[in-house]
């Protein structure tokens, strides 16, 4: 809403510059975004907040510069129109809909173009001067919030106003040429024919007032709000009036505005008024006076204000402040929709008084808080510090995404939960997995040049268990960059399970890997269990999935994990392990093996085999060379044997070494090399 | 020839030996497998058994003295190597660990989070798919209300088991949060709701339809609004610098009452074009919540306010377009 100096000055006589403006309106709530110099005002376009729809005017705006600088403010005077015996046919369909509607009939009129000094103010607001009848709508519309609308009497079929809703198919040709078509939600004015405006929102162009109306009749109604929103949203017409009736007209100066249009008009267009009528059906204001003391506002601001500061603050804004022993009781005027407790009423003296006026103290925060458990986040940092470590960048991608890129990577989206007002078909549902969101990132940096990709995500995902949080972990490219540590060599399996086990270690739990097939993943691909459940899996990313994203090449790792499954470990506190007395002592153990023979397997034997004394064992070294019988693979492990009691002997040792070697000849048909 | 002239000649030797490989032929000469020394060993064969004594002992001194010199001069010429010039280039590149870097918006909550946990808050966060209560009604944003317009929404098609014939919604706010764990907790509570929110605004290089916000709420029997103030003082000063100049500016939300925006002098930040710039609202929490959420009427004060992290992180790292953020290109993501 713009605040036009010249024009406010009519009212208030207030000195300030305009820097002087910009800075106590702003710190008033009315912040000012512009100032502009138009003809020989300045314009101030000030951005009002939803609560204060009585500002969407200038007498709004008045009041608030002379509440603000303890000025009186000196408004028009509205006189009562004459009496009028003959009544203008209106009729109104449902109450609800429209609570007021006032209608003059003035006949004999001339309308012709406005004085300079009306075309002038409506400039100030950027608004064009049509005519003499018009410009007063406009004006007044401008001075008090309250929209108006005239009519070209002669061209209402039957001369009777009826508020209806719309009848579906109905149509209207609007004062800006463009033809609408209607539906039963659609609040109209109509004639007995057909409808002669959108009410509250645009007139119809048959119904126009111009140079060759002889008869005007004017309307000021207020209609209802939710009624002119879903309107403008369903024709997807905003106008001056519409924004007006969405947020807020007072019902209860219609009237007076009604009357001092009926005046204007009069002065403007000559002739007389024939006919008049006002319908109302609004209850008068029964809003409660609050109560409120100095007390009150200490608690609430830190300090007091006298009381009768606070009164005179409130009586320029228009509440009516009666004192009650040590409180006052406010009323609040028919404009102030939004004061309904006396916290309303104390932010409105906190911003006048200026909220730097106010003590600045520190709160006490209370040593007592809820109890959240912190655990998620702190195996969150673990894993980040690892996920840094590894040399993954972190991601962050839209959590919408479309069922075209669910099916690029093989997954359905049957039950993925769809938008209902999606701004484009790449949001059209929520995700339900990580990866159709990020891969895209992956593959912008392919495209962009960049050889060796390093991303993770750690966001939400929406399944049919519900809202989850997810890891996704992807990666391609070389291991190093660097010559001197072979930067031939690729990102493999081997260290997708190494950043898998270094994840599992930091979280205190050990998951069990099994291969499983799974739809747009080569083979291996792993899944990942946690006490018997399944929490995650990782494998090589399926060529053909990522030629659908148009990445000609091989070799993208994923690793995903359900995080909301908690796969690890509440952090218990860390107790000190004495170190080992007695040495321990190492051997190799260099096996071929049956091709399907696991490491796990051999472990199982190794473990059974040593009566607790095997400390640890490693993976030392993988062989596949000829040297090897046919179908057969090298592995090379370290154990290291040692117990709490006393040192080993060498006997011990072998006795346990050849028990394992028994036992994996045995079960596992190994070869010792 | 005699000891005293092998000696000689050895010396000699050593003498024109020019680097390792000239003092290995040497070693070899003499003390070689077929070495002078192992000749005169040979020699001791077929001596009469009368000299077998003495030029044992003459072979056993000139090997030990041979090999003596032989590896001083040996010793000599490293020496001499390593005092010589040895060229190193120390700034070859080192092999550098290739390091993940976090992203600019984690590292802004972050940095934000932990002041409020220095301050007594703790982290608690709430889901995305939210409903309309929580979202709207119980923060005082009636349906169907012209406030509502500045907290557009996306609805999907999934019903809200709460409310028949609603649906439910992605969070257009954090501060649906405050509502929940109001809910579920009785005062008193010093809490921040960092995550994501969506808006299905119009996206452009200031605006995404996806974003971050983090929500501050502080609710006990006695907050008031200069406790408000004082906090968010303490938490600009240590986010953007002890001589950031800020204000608070008069404003509107439903759910808080009085209102403000928090203003930063644009000064602290070197950002030339406006003179404020709007980092955060807040406010004391209206009555209304209170009691949507069941608390006793008149009981608690309660302090809230939220901000944007991507607007945050622009604002600190001069980031000119929103939806860097989004591509994690690695050139982007690299720089913090």
């Amino acid at each position: 809403m713009k605040l036009s100096l010249k024009w406010l000055k009519e009212w208030v006589n207030v000195s300030w510059s305009s820097t002087e403006m910009v800075q106590k309106l702003t710190m008033a709530g009315l912040e000012v975004e512009q100032v502009e110099s138009i003809n020989d005002d300045t314009v101030f376009d000030i951005e009002i907040t939803p609560n204060r729809a009585d500002c969407l005017s200038m007498l709004g705006l008045a009041r608030e510069v002379a509440a603000i600088a303890s000025l009186n403010a000196k408004f028009p005077i509205i006189k009562a129109p004459k009496p009028v015996k003959e009544k203008v046919p209106i009729d109104i369909d449902k109450k609800s809909d429209c609570l007021r509607y006032g209608a003059t009939l003035i006949e004999d009129v001339t309308v012709g173009a406005s004085p300079k000094a009306v075309q002038d103010k409506l400039a100030s607001f950027g608004i064009r001067s049509i005519n003499t009848a018009v410009d007063i709508t406009n004006l007044l519309m401008i001075e008090t919030g309250q929209p108006l609308h005239v009519f070209d009497y002669d061209k209402i079929v039957g001369g009777k106003i009826y508020v209806r809703r719309a009848k579906a198919n109905e149509k209207i040709i609007t004062l800006d040429g463009q033809e609408r078509k209607l539906d039963e939600g659609v609040l109209i004015i109509a004639d007995s024919q057909k409808p002669i405006a959108i009410a509250g929102i645009m007139g119809g162009s048959e119904t126009e007032v111009n140079g060759q109306t002889k008869r005007i009749l004017l309307e000021a109604a207020h209609f209802d709000m939710a009624a002119i929103r879903r309107a403008t949203r369903k024709l997807g017409i905003k106008t001056d009036a519409s924004y007006r009736f969405e947020r807020f007209v007072d019902v209860h100066q219609t009237y007076l505005v009604h009357a001092r249009a009926c005046e204007m008009l009069l002065a403007m267009v000559g002739g007389k008024v024939s006919k008049r009528h006002e319908v109302n059906y609004a209850k008068p204001s029964m809003a409660k006076p609050l109560k409120l003391t100095e007390d009150m506002i200490k608690d609430c601001l830190g300090a007091g204000l006298p009381m009768r500061k606070a009164k005179d603050y409130l009586s320029r804004l228009g509440f009516s402040v009666r004192q009650l022993g040590k409180a006052l009781l406010v009323k609040s005027p028919t404009w102030r929709y939004d004061i309904s407790i006396p916290e309303d009423l104390i932010e409105e003296l906190a911003r006048l008084v200026g909220y730097d006026k106010w003590p600045t103290t520190m709160p006490i925060i209370p040593t007592q808080n809820i109890p959240v458990d912190q655990t998620r986040f702190i195996m969150k940092d673990k894993a980040k510090s690892i996920l840094a470590a590894f040399g993954i960048d972190e991601a962050i991608t839209i959590s919408l995404t479309s069922q075209k890129a669910l099916s690029r990577c093989r997954m359905n989206g049957d039950e993925a939960i769809r938008v209902s007002n999606p701004l484009s078909q790449d949001g059209e549902i929520l995700r339900t997995a990580i990866l159709p969101t990020l891969l895209p990132s992956l593959v912008l940096n392919i495209h962009r040049g960049q050889k060796d990709v390093r991303l993770y995500e750690w966001g939400h995902v929406f399944t049919k268990q519900g809202e989850r949080e997810q890891l996704l972990v992807l990666m391609t490219g070389r291991r190093h960059k660097d010559w001197r540590l072979s930067r031939r060599d690729v990102i493999n399996f081997e260290d997708v399970s190494g950043l898998v086990m270094n994840l599992s270690e930091a979280w205190g739990v050990k998951w069990t890997l099994k291969a499983k097939k799974e739809q747009g993943w080569s083979e291996p691909h792993v899944q990942i269990f946690h006490d018997g459940n399944p929490v995650g899996g990782f494998g090589l990313i399926a060529k053909d999935v990522l030629k659908d994203w148009d990445l000609k090449m091989d070799g993208v790792w994923g690793l995903w994990i359900d995080v909301e499954a908690k796969p690890w470990k509440k952090p218990s506190p860390v107790f000190f392990k004495s170190l080992p007395e007695y040495p321990f002592t190492q051997r190799d153990l260099s096996l071929a093996l049956p091709l399907n023979v696991s490491y796990e397997d051999i472990e199982k034997v190794c473990r059974t085999q040593s009566a607790q004394m095997l400390k640890t064992m490693d993976f030392v070294e993988l062989y596949e060379g000829d040297k090897l019988p046919p179908q057969h693979k090298g592995y090379m492990v370290s154990l290291v044997f040692g117990s709490d009691e006393r040192t080993l002997t060498d006997l011990e040792v072998n006795e346990m070494m050849n028990r394992i070697i028994k036992e994996v000849t045995l079960q596992l048909k190994a070869i010792l090399r | 020839m005699t000891h005293q002239e092998q000696m000689s000649q050895l010396k000699e030797d050593l003498a024109s030996a020019q680097g390792v490989k000239d003092l290995e032929q040497v070693r070899i000469k003499y003390l070689g497998k077929k070495g002078l020394v192992a000749q005169m060993y040979a020699q001791l064969a077929t001596a009469e058994n009368s000299q077998k004594a003495r030029l044992g002992k003459e072979a056993n001194d000139f090997k030990v003295a041979a090999t003596q010199m032989i590896d001083e001069a040996a010793n000599h010429l490293q020496a001499r190597d390593e005092g010589a010039e040895t060229v190193y280039d120390v700034s070859l590149p080192g092999v550098m660990m290739r390091l993940g870097h976090q992203h600019p918006i984690s590292q802004t909550m972050n940095e934000i989070v932990d002041i409020f946990k220095g301050l007594g808050f703790v982290m608690v966060e709430t889901p995305e798919l939210e409903n309309e209560f929580h979202n709207f009604t119980g923060l005082n944003i009636p349906i169907d209300h012209p406030s509502r317009d500045a907290f557009d929404t996306f609805y999907v098609e999934k019903e809200d088991p709460s409310a028949k014939g609603r649906k439910l919604l992605l969070r257009s706010h954090t501060s649906g949060g405050q509502v929940r764990l109001m809910k579920q907790f009785k005062p008193p509570m010093a809490i921040i709701i960092p995550g994501r929110v969506y808006r299905p605004d119009a996206v452009d290089a200031s605006h995404s339809f996806m974003f971050h916000q983090l929500e501050g709420l502080l609710v006990s029997d006695k907050i008031n609004f200069g406790d408000l103030k004082g906090l968010l003082t303490e938490f600009c000063r240590r986010f953007f610098g002890v001589d950031v100049v800020m204000r608070f500016r008069p404003h509107y939300f439903p759910f808080t009452e009085p209102s403000a925006e928090v203003d930063i002098g644009a000064e602290i930040l070197g950002i030339g074009k406006k003179k404020w710039l709007e980092i955060m609202g807040c406010g004391l929490i209206n009555p209304k919540v209170f009691d949507a959420v069941g608390y006793p009427k008149g009981r608690y004060q309660g302090l809230a306010f939220g901000m944007g992290i991507e607007r945050m992180a622009m604002l600190k790292h001069r980031i000119s377009d929103i939806r860097y953020f989004y591509e994690n290109d690695h050139r982007f993501l690299k720089q913090f």
